[in-house]
């Protein structure tokens, strides 16, 4: 165990001479003066990166506002409002009663509090040292902030692994991947802005923890996971990710006292930390998620007390001991594994959440769970997307990853086994690549290092690379004429000795000199660069145009080169906040719950939550209903107002009409009189003259296309580029009270029953006069 | 039309409880022959136990129909079904209010799925029949047992209880039983394996692993996607969301190249002085055209330039 210590410590040593001749310019740092020149170096070059990864986030502030982006944002933004407002004890104990009415939710027990707290926090400290800074504008901060302390956090963990150079090479591929800009842009205030850096900082740790035995860094690694369990969901994905890399350190017989310490504090304490959330309680013991962890948590101790009981043995009876276990031993394990196993399967989902399962079998969201197959970033990516989110660091993993066998250590095998999950994850789910974006960093940084290490020193050393091939075929030849010249000799065993020696040696020193051609290293360092600037570029781009639009907020060019804005969400909201009652009930499909809460300020019947699927059904069968049956669903949930998101009449596409057969799926899960087929014509959902009766009298298509044809004469759709079917219909259970500029907000107020009546009348009045003619 | 076989669930709700009939109590014999409480139902006892019998009496009929050639999400639906009727047993033991059965649509007679307006396309299905044999209704297909077990709540007033998974049979608690010996015995000396051992398998394996993630190679799988498209024949998709397989297997090979190159240059080369000049040259060049390939493929799919 020591001697695997010492090899361990000796792979870190080199690791990081190795990098420390990287990125940095190359030389083989000795003296104290050189040290000290090169740390300042770092801190400057990692107080930049810093710089570089907060100014990257803020073309959304430029070139739109301070604004809060999207749809989760807007509820962590409120909920962020409430804390500032009404302090920790109250946000715990919170109850929402303006969502999922007439359910209301419990705010404080389900939602993951890392985010708010630390938003609260900041505002909290900046407004003791006299700093008004709004909770808007803290929020809208939040996310640049900690993409400096989550490339800082890349640096930490890279150095760990293979040196300083390998670690600001990562650091600042970190700080301007695209995949992570697209979650961390001034605005993004959503839990993985926090949690990317919580993830990172808890795997250096782990690593520190790792390398060297302490158990101080091992308390700091279960609280920095008691950080990530209480920022994100994705904390199982550290809890299973650990435990899967302890298993394979004792099974390729790398178990250490080291990786005890690092292991057994963070299962215990962060257990413990982890049950004191209330979004996760009893799970973080209870749930199949969380089982890996104790599985393993049993066989690190079976592997500890066998390595002590090898240690105090003689061989003969450590063997018997063995034979000993292994017969008593595996009957207990065998009948330790029935019991959890029966217990798993008791439960239907054999303990695991939908969104676990979905990880594990790709294909089970989309069969059994509409509602988390709707969600677009969990469909599975196609390699465009990986192109887009990591760009030229795609081809620079595989390096990474031969380097980090070149040689295997505990803290490069965790990198890799790092990087080989959450690549299969984000092959699974396009949202998971925001993990791979910082394993993609690691070992790209480890490779890029490691090229410009051979650039370098292949230019640096021409000469004395030159010299030395010299010198050691010099070497060669005259041991060879040694050889002969004492072949008389008889004592030949030394001799041969001696040349295998000196043969070793000199193939040391040439393979620590040898090189490439200075020609061809300066072509490769020109390569690199124009590779790395590629990526700048890309990056720049991506952040500037791809990753910064606020979706709350459009904006096109117009054909004189102008910039055309389309704020019709706020304006619908604004409206709604103005012109509504208080306490009027609003209905829409789930995407806009959070925006309605937030900026509206009306309860909502159901929203981005997606707690309960009944409630979320029946609105999508509202929706998929005739005009009547979803008025009376209307009614019955209390509901004033009802709007749709219209996208025809500008080109649009996020409107509801392309989300409505996720209305008409989730609503037919749970009630069957709606049924799919009734939509569909010939297998596609359509709204020109070939769509179905049931189509063109559902509740959506009349609140999307009503008065449409009127308004650009002749009811063209450029969304689906067609037009459309019905064109002139009347509502009889409806009234339309607001459209935005855009017609991408149209808000009806339900007809109460009094009217409802003389439309009834009415509409029978004229039958009869009809038939009388 | 795939080949469909049909179950049939019924449950009774028997009036008051107290008076069991012939009819119930022969539906109580099968059920306790049956495996989970799911009774088997034949054509012929079909047609006498329900088809004849229904308006007998106070009871529920649900009707199940199953797929023979049975699809992931149709064995799902059937293990729910299960779930449902061995969790109702296990709650409310010997009770006859609800009775579970099951039946393939392929054995089931024709006029059973007329009476009970099932066609091909509803099926696999839950039928529910109230106690007149009047108002059957369409169970949802995606259901889990949690949802059809709140249905059942709601249009018959009797509560399912608590969900259990069906243990598992004998056959396959012998299967799994082996299977476990088996790897019990043999992960020791497979764990000691000379090429498990060697780290140049395991990291082969974790590139070839991410190569083929990064080509799209799971959005192949999941979606079944064509190697071409099959009837143009083009290779390659030219929206951003959605790829051919040839196109993701050309893309991963792209890929592949300047990884190796980069790997081959700076791990390799400087070992082998004498054969440097070529091999970069090849190497540079090879990587470059692979870059400008993936970014003009890149630019075509996204349309952007």
């Amino acid at each position: 165990m020591e001697d695997r210590s010492a090899a361990d410590a000796a792979v870190m040593e080199r690791g990081k001479k190795i990098g420390s001749t990287g990125v940095g310019g190359g030389a083989l740092v000795s003296g104290s003066g050189k040290r000290a020149f090169g740390t300042v170096l770092a801190a400057l070059i990692l107080c930049l990166i810093g710089i570089m990864a907060f100014s990257i986030r803020l073309f959304s502030v430029i070139k739109y506002e301070s604004v809060i982006h999207e749809f989760d944002p807007y509820f962590n933004y409120r909920v962020t409002k409430y804390l500032t407002k009404a302090g920790i004890y109250e946000f715990w104990n919170w109850f929402d009663d303006r969502t999922w009415y007439p359910l209301g939710r419990v705010i404080g027990g389900t939602v993951y509090p890392g985010l708010t707290i630390t938003a609260g926090t900041m505002w909290w400290i900046l407004n003791a040292f006299n700093i008004p800074l709004s909770v808007e504008t803290v929020c809208v901060f939040t996310a640049p902030i900690f993409s400096s302390f989550a490339a800082w956090a890349t640096y930490l963990l890279t150095s760990e692994v293979k040196g300083r150079g390998a670690g600001l090479t990562a650091a600042a591929l970190l700080a301007m991947v695209p995949s992570y800009i697209s979650r961390s842009v001034a605005g993004s205030y959503d839990n993985e802005a926090v949690a990317i850096f919580a993830l990172i900082f808890t795997f250096y740790l782990y690593v520190k923890t790792l390398n060297t035995g302490s158990l101080f860094y091992a308390t700091l690694n279960a609280l920095a996971y008691f950080y990530m369990v209480c920022s994100w969901g994705g904390y199982t994905f550290i809890i299973n990710l650990i435990p899967m890399h302890v298993l394979l350190c004792i099974v390729t017989g790398r178990y250490s006292s080291r990786l005890y310490i690092a292991y057994a504090p963070l299962v215990i304490l962060g257990t413990l930390l982890a049950a004191l959330v209330p979004v996760v309680g009893f799970n973080a013991v209870m749930t199949s998620e969380h089982f890996a962890s104790f599985l393993v948590f049993v066989i690190i101790h079976v592997a500890a007390l066998a390595h002590y009981i090898k240690r105090v043995l003689s061989p003969k009876q450590y063997s018997t001991a063995v034979s000993f276990v292994i017969t008593f031993g595996m009957a207990g394990a065998a009948a330790l594994i029935a019991i959890l196993a029966a217990m798993v399967a008791a439960s239907p989902t054999k303990g695991w959440s939908g969104r676990s399962l979905s990880l594990l079998d790709p294909t089970y969201a989309s069969k059994y769970i509409p509602i988390i197959a709707s969600v677009s970033e969990h469909q599975p990516p196609t390699w465009p997307s990986y192109f887009m989110d990591i760009n030229v660091l795609a081809f620079l993993v595989p390096a990474g990853i031969i380097a980090c066998f070149l040689p295997l250590s505990d803290s490069s095998s965790f990198v890799v086994l790092y990087l080989v999950t959450s690549v299969y994850f984000s092959g699974v789910m396009v949202r998971l690549m925001l993990v791979l974006a910082p394993a993609a960093c690691v070992l790209s940084g480890i490779a890029l290092s490691e090229a410009f290490a051979v650039l370098t020193r292949s230019i640096k050393y021409q000469d004395l690379s030159e010299s030395a091939a010299v010198d050691s075929t010099a070497t060669l030849n005259s041991t060879n004429e040694n050889e002969a010249s004492v072949k008389e000799v008889k004592d030949k065993a030394p001799k041969r000795g001696k040349k295998k020696t000196v043969e070793k040696e000199v193939e040391k020193k040439r393979k620590r000199l040898l090189g490439l051609p200075m020609e061809a290293s300066a072509v490769g360092i020109l390569l690199l660069i124009i590779m790395g600037s590629f990526y700048v570029v890309h990056c720049v781009w991506a952040a500037a145009e791809a990753y910064s639009a606020p979706s709350i907020v459009l904006t096109s060019q117009t054909p004189d080169g102008g910039l055309h804005v389309f704020d019709d969400f706020r304006e619908a909201y604004a409206w709604l906040n103005h012109n509504t009652g208080e306490d009027d009930k609003v209905a829409s499909w789930w995407d806009y719950g959070y925006q309605t809460t937030a900026m509206a300020n009306r309860t909502v019947i159901v929203d981005n939550n997606t707690w309960n699927n009944t409630h979320i059904a029946t609105v999508g069968t509202a929706m998929s209903s005739p005009e009547r049956q979803a008025w009376e669903i209307f009614q019955s949930l209390d509901v004033k107002y009802v709007f749709v998101i219209f996208g025809g009449l500008v080109g649009y596409p996020s409107d509801d009409i392309n989300k409505f057969l996720w209305m008409v799926r989730i609503g037919g899960g749970v009630f069957p009189h709606i049924r799919e087929p009734d939509y569909l014509r010939d297998g596609h959902y359509r709204i020109d003259s070939q769509a179905t009766p049931t189509m063109l009298n559902c509740l959506m298509y009349k609140l999307s296309y009503y008065r449409f044809a009127e308004a650009d004469g002749k009811g063209y759709d450029r969304v689906r580029r067609t037009e459309i079917g019905k064109k002139y219909f009347k509502l009889n259970y409806f009234e339309e009270v607001f459209t935005t500029q855009h017609w991408m907000v149209r808000i009806y107020k339900l007809k109460p029953p009094r009217n409802l009546v003389s439309a009834v009348k009415s509409k029978k009045r004229t039958q009869k006069k009809k038939t009388t003619r | 039309m795939c080949a469909a076989s049909f179950v049939f669930l019924m449950a009774t709700i028997a009036s008051a409880g107290a008076l069991l009939d012939d009819h119930v109590r022969e539906l109580a014999s099968l059920r306790a022959a049956s495996s989970y409480g799911v009774i088997e139902l034949q054509d012929s006892s079909l047609e006498s136990l329900i088809l004849e019998r229904s308006g007998l009496g106070p009871g529920f009929y649900i009707l199940f129909f199953d797929s023979s050639a049975a699809s992931g999400r149709d064995e799902f639906f059937q293990s729910e079904f299960s779930s449902l009727a061995y969790s109702f047993l296990k709650n409310h033991a010997g009770s006859t209010s609800i009775f579970f059965a099951s039946m393939q649509a392929s054995k089931s007679p024709p006029v059973a799925l007329h009476r009970f307006n099932v066609t091909g396309f509803h099926i696999p299905c839950v039928l529910y029949l109230p106690p007149s044999g009047g108002g059957i209704e369409v169970l949802p297909r995606s259901s889990t047992a949690q949802q059809l077990a709140l249905t059942i709540r709601s249009k018959s007033g009797i509560e399912i209880g608590e969900i259990f998974s069906p243990p598992l049979s004998t056959g396959k608690r012998i299967a799994l039983a082996c299977t476990a010996v088996i790897l019990a015995c043999l992960s020791p000396a497979a764990l000691k394996a000379p090429f498990l051992q060697d780290p140049k398998i395991w990291c082969g394996a974790a590139i070839t692993l991410y190569i083929f993630v990064i080509s799209g190679g799971i959005f192949s799988i999941l979606y079944q996607v064509p190697l071409i498209h099959p009837r143009s024949g083009h290779a390659f998709h030219r929206e951003p969301d959605g790829q051919f397989g040839a196109e993701g297997i050309l893309v991963a090979s792209l890929y592949a190249v300047p990884s190796v190159a980069i790997s081959v240059i700076v791990h390799w080369l400087p070992r082998f002085p004498s054969r440097v000049m070529p091999a970069l040259a090849i190497m540079g060049v090879a990587s470059c055209c692979a870059l400008g390939c993936l970014s003009r493929l890149h630019e075509w799919k996204t349309r952007r330039s």
